[in-house]
């Protein structure tokens, strides 16, 4: 590999990771804020990703579409925590069937097609983002978003949907209704997460149904990388452990596969990533039960 | 004031393992009166507390909570009036929030909460002093995850946290009953100072007779859903605990309560 690949794929490994970031930060608010493993992300990732570009493709401004995106995905969520408060279903249960049909409904969504170029259209990033790197205008909005989230998990209503997600019997005797709470935090973690799928659709020029395979996969793996690399002690370090996780988890899968001598190829990212999380999730139990046997 | 009339609650109603927890409980709690509750296990005591608190729906009767009727209200609903502290210890704060995290949760309740910072600087210096009064030293520690404090330390918090914000009564449900002797006396008499400072309105689960006669204005004693003795004033100075026991050799045939103290 030439040193310009090298630079190449860097680049192109990292703005990935910032994309993922943004999931990993939707999952974080799932998963280990609301204790709610929200398998919803599968579909309203590439929902996100439809939206925009089917609304792009209609001719609205990137921003308006991107945001529209947002607004679906956060739709989303509240159906799959709605089935679970309301309707009294299993949450992981109820994540696998809002994302089972947001496969049907993507497909709607893009015109009853399966996938979207957006070749020659205008994106965020053409329009607005102009001269500027793609990396760092990706990096500049996953800060925004992150500051909005860590700005937000410290609100008094922050604090109820965390108290929520601890110990739902102190949030009741706080006079914290769970059900709203739930509803508000998945909603905003798949919200995120569509906006990402935006972001992922106007960066590489296409959206397509099957982009959302495994993408609770990579979240958690993310998620989990970041806690392996930055202190879980404060909300500030936990989302940025995400971010950065994403980028970690990122390049070194794109190195992985590219080191061709180990015969890995781009399909077996997936593989990959699942024995990646069964490592991380297992390794410190592991030895954790070693130290007190 | 506080008022329950007539209050039932059957669990399980109609079916094979149908169980009346509390039969047409009549009770008036003043405004300022500190009862204690006793009784033995499966007396509902308990089911008593959860039903003020709008945890446990009653099958009929009503809660009247200064005349607003609460009878059908959801707990968190019911949470403006009513302040708990529960038996297990780390029930009543968040592990994973810090110090100040869980105050300020606390100070909100039954408030609406809106999307103003939750801890502002000037938040800080009133929890360290109200964590001052604790004299546990915790007035140094805002920012420590709740997770890393003692079993008794989070149950002086717990109590401090349901008394930051405007109550109407203070449910304690065996608060103490988790903790070691030197500990659990150490938050019953935090318990005492905080109600009498406060001059607040308070019911207390007990399995301690000593307790149920130092502490409070009124002893009520259940058994089988029923208030079956209950006592204040100059006839409760004089009772004693052999007297309180009699009472319960009369009606009660499980002795288990009676070798408790």
């Amino acid at each position: 590999m030439t040193f310009s690949q090298f630079i190449i794929q860097f680049n192109g490994a990292v703005e990935m990771g910032l994309i993922y970031g943004l999931v990993a930060v939707g999952v974080y608010l799932s998963f280990r804020v609301l204790d709610f493993p929200d398998l919803t992300v599968d579909g309203s990732f590439p929902l996100g990703a439809a939206v925009s570009a089917s609304m792009i493709m209609a001719g609205y401004d990137p921003i308006v579409s991107t945001a529209t995106a947002v607004l679906a995905g956060s739709l989303a969520g509240l159906v799959t925590a709605w089935m679970s408060t309301h309707l009294r279903m299993l949450n992981l249960l109820a994540g696998i069937l809002t994302s089972s049909a947001l496969y049907s409904i993507n497909i709607r969504v893009m015109g009853h097609r399966p996938n979207i170029s957006l070749l020659g259209e205008n994106t965020v990033f053409s329009q607005y983002f102009g001269e500027i790197p793609l990396w760092s205008a990706l990096a500049l909005l996953a800060v925004i978003c992150a500051a909005i989230i860590v700005w937000f998990l410290n609100t008094k209503v922050g604090l109820a949907v965390r108290a929520t997600g601890n110990n739902p019997k102190m949030a009741r005797a706080q006079g914290i209704n769970y059900r709203s709470m739930t509803l508000l935090g998945v909603s905003m973690s798949n919200a995120l997460v569509a906006f990402a799928g935006a972001m992922f659709a106007q960066k590489m020029g296409f959206a397509d149904v099957t982009i959302g395979v495994g993408t609770i996969i990579v979240g958690l793996a993310a998620l989990i990388v970041g806690e392996a690399l930055v202190s879980t002690r404060t909300v500030f370090t936990c989302v940025i452990g995400c971010i950065l996780g994403a980028i970690v988890y990122r390049v070194a899968i794109a190195f992985a596969l590219n080191a061709s001598d180990i015969g890995l190829t781009a399909s077996d990212v997936n593989l990959v990533t699942a024995i990646l999380v069964v490592l991380a999730l297992v390794l410190p139990r592991l030895k954790a039960s070693r130290s007190t046997v | 004031m506080i008022e329950l009339r007539n209050l039932n609650v059957t669990f399980g109603a109609g079916t094979i393992r149908e169980k009346v927890a509390l039969r047409g409980i009549n009770l008036k709690i003043d405004e300022g009166q500190f009862i204690t509750v006793i009784g033995s296990n499966g007396a509902g005591k308990s089911t008593l507390l959860n039903a003020i608190a709008g945890e446990i729906r009653s099958t009929s009767g009503q809660i009247l909570i200064d005349e607003d009727d609460v009878t059908r209200k959801r707990s968190y609903e019911s949470a403006v009036h009513v302040a708990r502290v529960f038996q297990d210890p780390l029930a009543g704060t968040c592990g994973d929030l810090t110090v100040a995290e869980n105050m300020a949760i606390a100070e909100s309740r039954g408030q609406m909460r809106g999307i103003s910072i939750a801890i502002p600087r000037d938040k800080r210096n009133k929890f360290r002093e109200a964590l001052a009064t604790l004299e546990l030293g915790l007035e140094n520690r805002l920012d420590t995850s709740m997770s890393l404090l003692s079993g008794g330390q989070r149950q002086a918090v717990s109590l401090l946290m349901a008394t930051m914000s405007p109550l109407k009564i203070l449910l304690l449900d065996e608060h103490t009953s988790a903790l070691d002797p030197k500990t659990a006396a150490f938050v019953m008499e935090l318990t005492q100072k905080i109600i009498s400072e406060k001059n607040l309105t308070a019911l207390m689960v007990t399995h301690s007779l000593h307790h149920a006669l130092d502490y409070g204005t009124k002893t009520v004693m259940l058994h089988g859903g029923q208030v079956i003795y209950q006592v204040e004033g100059k006839k409760r100075e004089k009772l004693t605990i052999d007297d309180l026991m009699a009472q319960f050799g009369k009606t009660v045939d499980d002795d288990s309560l009676l070798l408790q103290k």
